[in-house]
């Protein structure tokens, strides 16, 4: 029973890391219809402007948390304005796009090399590795802190897309673009939008898993992959089912390396994926985008 | 509709044009004539990749030992051009770098790469270009079997696993727990000390793999914990190092624990901490040699800190063995002759005949045995040392061997 | 409808094909001809993704995963059952076509990025199961591929490159057969419009499935040309940055063109090698680089060429973020 409780509690937390990158990677999907590439550069950027602003420039992380958010920001609209609006006006399909946003990853990367090397480094934690006994449990705060972001974004996103007129216009678009457009919602403000609240997600998850996977400028392209497989396990076209299909992914590892073989657990999860996919071809929870079809 | 057809041909034929001239401002060859040989030395290793570390370090250590030659005029008046290529740890840019080397830049000599795979590509390029490679770390086993003008200055994967198995057997451990992460060198480096353990006839209660992505490894580490190891044995990269180790103390586990190589680097003891006092690390760099460790103050005055791991110090050596071998008397002649495939050869039976040098890898008094047949270059006795972290993560001191034993 | 590809004529095929039986007497050494037998084997590579993506619009981003297996299969067969080069030719051309009949039955439901993912996963199986499965596939070091004789002797480097040459022709004239051919306007319409096709009596599923075998089969030989090249295969051919070559070779040299796979696989192999003075800023500016192809030349260098339309793509109403979404909804 102990044994369970630290799988789901594991299973939780790297879960919560995907789902996270999942989240984002919806939110940008769900209003252009565009798998972003770069994604898991932003978490790269989130991890390594913490270095630069508490280790290299010695500011306290009052200031560094918003200077954090400021470089993926920035980073996001000029992904936006240089990739994204100009490929669009040349009427470039999706999938087109997304090599878009692969070569913008690459120039991310190529820029990360340039600033901070190739090394992995060592990320300042803004909460502690201190062990905290919770219950049976021994966790410490940084890793509570990230099943707790992960939850707030979660209601953050829910507030946004239900609670909010803006949010109506973001669902307006998701359900029929064109009748959206017709009745005045002008989608570039909200695929803007889209882009600089999924960097900040991501970036954000960059600070929090940054002092446990080490800052390195690959980290993106490790941790984009767990995010891809998150979105179309749970499905793309709602932020919740990605999520969710993070969640699934993390206690999956969690459960295969706890009661199976560790060693194949990787390769395993994955065909057991595209097995989910062969009988849900839009996800666990795709029903709303099938329906649309 | 436009005439399309009509001119396609004529495109195409320009689009031609355009690849062949492409194609022809590659060709930057160079004529061959009677006048001597540049003594080019090209370094092809990974600067910019998942093993950056590794090639930067090595290349600087090998700058330690060129720089100085060029310095005070050169080989016999001419100086060593050094040829710098990253290679990415990516095996088929390797060995194509590796080609342009032998026939564009007709370099003499190939130091480089330290990962295994690359290094494993270049094998066949060295081969068939017939020019020496002096391969750095790459740990795979057969990597130098049958070898003509492949020469390696590492420790081989079973040497790294037999120095690991020994320190255990000589100790008296008897239930050893590895646990690795998922890429290949974890994946291998546990593979390879499986092997030797079973060897020793020593058991492996538990085989635990973790990807690099996860955050949190604690179903690994209570599967290892649970099965009661009195040694543990981590294949990390340097920050995961840092999340198993902390598991693995969090978890209650008090034995012992082995981190090969990472165990050095300074992303892993920083991003440990406290946690990482008493690992230890078989390395082939023993510091407490005075040489070694005037080589790294050198190395930090000129190139800032680094952590005493191998590379810088097969740079190093490496570096030593070719300015030795290219002042060789035969390897002069034939340099002076013009014969590119004679100079080879000549620095490559010049490695045979010179390449018992005393490096910096190893214990003192111990020097690295080329020779005929043999074109791996590390002993199997006296490579390796222990050290042990302490301080928080801070210091590398002599492992306390009382410490090092099974508990009781 | 214009469709450019119509009566195009083999000749200018015939004529890239020339230049390749000349090119080992225009080089001036074994560099060149590496890099050119390089150029070939991603060309090979490239022409099957061509046909998959660039003429029937299926992504698969698991192409270098058929690469693998190849090279794996091709260095197998001959290492552990001792068959001749040719038979493990055939052989590993063989097991990837199997493969790819056995992964697009499933797969081939999903659409667009939905495919692009499922792919990608698959080609991660296959790689993570190069690297940990050590008995069998060599681990990271990967496996000494035998050199190629005749008559006994190991064969020269200008031998190999024709070798290559010949694989490569046949390829490329089936490729350019399909493309030319009733079939290669069947494909294209599939990519334009699913329904439509299948309603012009199109049979869409029998083809889609049939392109995907063909494009796994056709990655399988460019696997096998390049184990016959380096000597050696290891789990790096089914990694990451070949996808990107080859999404790179698909971008900078145009989908949907005749020439364009060979032209991008001209561009992505020389590239790198005159980028390598820019030491670390290299990467950027290959970044950069895919970029501003594909702002600024969308269509490929052989788009420019071939003066490709993208029949009913370019016809297609202006495509903002929000029309993107009828994309999806086929």
């Amino acid at each position: 029973m102990e044994k369970l409780s630290y799988l789901i509690l594991s299973g939780v937390t790297n879960g919560s890391v995907y789902g996270l990158i999942g989240l984002s990677l919806s939110i940008i999907y769900g209003s252009s219809r565009v798998i972003n590439f770069a994604q898991g550069d932003f978490v790269m950027l989130g991890a390594l402007s913490a270095i630069m602003f508490v280790t290299t420039f010695n500011l306290p992380w009052f200031i560094a948390i918003p200077g954090v958010i400021g470089v993926v920001m920035l980073t996001a609209l000029a992904l936006n304005y240089g990739v994204y609006r100009p490929m669009v006006r040349r009427k470039a399909p999706p999938l087109t796009i997304m090599m878009g946003t692969l070569g913008a990853s690459i120039m991310i990367y190529g820029i990360g090399l340039l600033v901070w090397g190739p090394d992995q480094k060592f990320v300042p934690a803004l909460l502690s590795l201190k062990p905290l006994i919770v219950g049976p449990l021994i966790t410490n705060p940084q890793q509570l802190a990230i099943i707790a972001t992960f939850a707030a974004f979660l209601v953050l996103t829910w507030y946004i897309l239900y609670r909010t007129r803006f949010g109506l216009s973001i669902r307006a678009t998701g359900v029929d673009p064109k009748v959206a457009l017709l009745m005045g919602i002008r989608s570039e403000r909200i695929v803007l939008f889209s882009f600089l609240f999924s960097a900040t997600v991501s970036g954000i998850a960059g600070v929090l898993v940054g002092p446990l996977l080490g800052g390195q400028i690959g980290m993106g392209l490790m941790l984009i992959v767990k995010g891809f497989l998150a979105a179309i396990l749970g499905g793309l076209g709602s932020p919740f089912a990605a999520a969710a299909g993070g969640i699934a992914i993390g206690m999956m590892e969690a459960l295969m390396a706890g009661y199976g073989t560790s060693l194949y657990a990787e390769p395993a999860i994955f065909m057991l994926i595209l097995l989910v996919l062969f009988v849900r071809p839009y996800g666990l929870l795709g029903d709303y985008e099938a329906e649309r079809r | 509709m436009t005439p399309i057809h009509s001119t396609e041909g004529i495109r195409a034929r320009r689009a031609m044009l355009m690849a062949g001239s492409l194609l022809a401002a590659m060709a930057f060859s160079s004529g061959a004539g009677a006048e001597p040989l540049a003594l080019k030395i090209c370094s092809i290793d990974d600067r910019s990749g998942s093993a950056a570390d590794t090639g930067i370090e090595s290349l600087n250590g090998l700058h330690m030992v060129v720089d100085p030659v060029n310095e005070a005029g050169g080989i016999n008046g001419r100086k060593i051009e050094l040829i710098e290529y990253d290679g990415k740890t990516d095996p088929q840019l390797t060995a194509t770098l590796a080609t342009r080397c032998a026939e564009d830049d007709k370099g003499l000599l190939i130091i480089g790469p330290s990962p295994t795979a690359p290094a494993a590509a270049v094998v066949p390029v060295a081969n068939q270009n017939k020019i020496p490679a002096y391969i750095l770390s790459a740990a795979a086993n057969a990597l130098t079997d049958n070898a003509e003008f492949q020469f390696r200055f590492g420790p081989k994967a079973a040497q790294d696993a037999i120095a690991v198995a020994d320190a255990a057997a000589e100790r008296g451990f008897k239930r050893v727990a590895i646990i690795n992460n998922s890429v290949p060198f974890g994946i291998d480096g546990s593979e390879s000390v499986m092997a030797a353990l079973k060897e020793k006839g020593i058991e492996v209660v538990a085989r635990e793999t973790y990807d690099v992505a996860a955050t949190d490894v604690t179903p690994q580490v209570m599967n290892l914990s649970s099965a009661k190891p009195d040694l543990v044995l981590v294949y990390p990269y340097p920050a995961d190092g840092a999340r198993v180790i902390r598991s693995i103390r969090q978890m209650g586990v008090t034995a012992p624990v082995i981190m090969p190589r990472v165990g050095l680097m300074k992303a892993f003891r920083e991003l440990a901490a406290a946690d990482a006092n008493g690992v230890l690390v078989p390395s082939s760099v023993d510091i407490s040699r005075p040489e070694v460790k005037k080589f790294f103050e050198d190395y930090a005055a000129k190139y800032g800190a680094v952590a005493p791991t191998p590379s810088a110090v097969q740079g190093h050596d490496a570096g030593t063995l070719a300015i030795k071998v290219l002042s060789d008397a035969e390897v002069q002649k034939a340099i002076d002759s013009g014969d590119l495939a004679a100079a080879r050869l000549a620095i490559r039976d010049a490695t045979l005949r010179l390449g018992q040098i005393d490096g910096l890898q190893g214990q003192a008094g111990v020097t690295y045995q080329f020779g005929k047949g043999q074109h791996h270059g590390a002993p199997d006795k006296g490579f390796f040392v222990y050290t042990e972290v302490a301080g928080d993560g801070k210091e590398l001191v002599a492992p306390d061997d009382a410490k090092f034993r099974p508990a009781q | 409808m214009p469709l450019a590809t119509k009566r195009a004529s083999v000749w200018p095929v015939v004529a890239v094909l020339a230049l390749g039986v000349a090119l080992p007497f225009l080089l001036s050494g074994g560099f060149q001809l590496r890099i050119a037998m390089l150029i070939w084997i991603f060309a090979i590579l490239s022409m099957g993704f061509n046909l998959l993506y660039g003429y029937t619009g299926q992504i698969s981003m698991g192409q270098q995963g058929f690469y693998a297996v190849g090279a794996y299969a091709f260095a197998l067969l001959q290492i552990k059952l001792g068959l001749s080069p040719v038979l493990a030719f055939a052989g590993a051309v063989a097991i990837c076509a199997v493969l790819g009949l056995i992964v697009a039955y499933p797969l081939l439901r999903l659409r667009t990025h939905y495919l692009a993912m499922a792919t990608l996963g698959f080609g991660l199986i296959l790689n993570g199961v190069a690297n940990r499965w050590i008995d069998f596939t060599g681990g990271t070091a990967g496996l000494t591929v035998p050199p190629l004789t005749w008559g006994g002797e190991a064969l020269g480097r200008t031998g190999i490159y024709y070798v290559v040459l010949a694989i490569a022709g046949v390829v490329f004239l089936l490729h350019d057969f399909i493309a030319r051919s009733h079939v290669g306007r069947a494909l294209q319409a599939i990519r334009d419009d699913e329904t439509a096709a299948a309603a012009l009596g199109v049979p869409v599923r029998r083809y889609k499935l049939r392109i995907f075998v063909l494009a796994a089969a056709i990655a399988a030989v460019a696997g096998c040309c390049f184990s016959v090249v380096s000597l050696r295969v290891d789990p790096s051919l089914g990694e990451f940055h070949i996808l990107v070559s080859m999404l790179t070779i698909a971008v900078v040299g145009g989908l949907g063109t005749r020439f364009g796979p060979l032209i991008g696989a001209a561009i992505v192999t020389i590239l790198p090698q005159l980028l390598l003075q820019f030491g670390a800023a290299e990467t950027l500016i290959y970044g950069a680089f895919i970029v501003l192809f594909l702002l600024f030349i969308p269509h490929g260098l052989a788009g420019l060429v071939e003066n490709v339309r993208w029949t009913r793509k370019s016809a297609a109403p202006a495509r903002t973020a929000a029309t993107n979404v009828l994309e999806v909804k086929g």
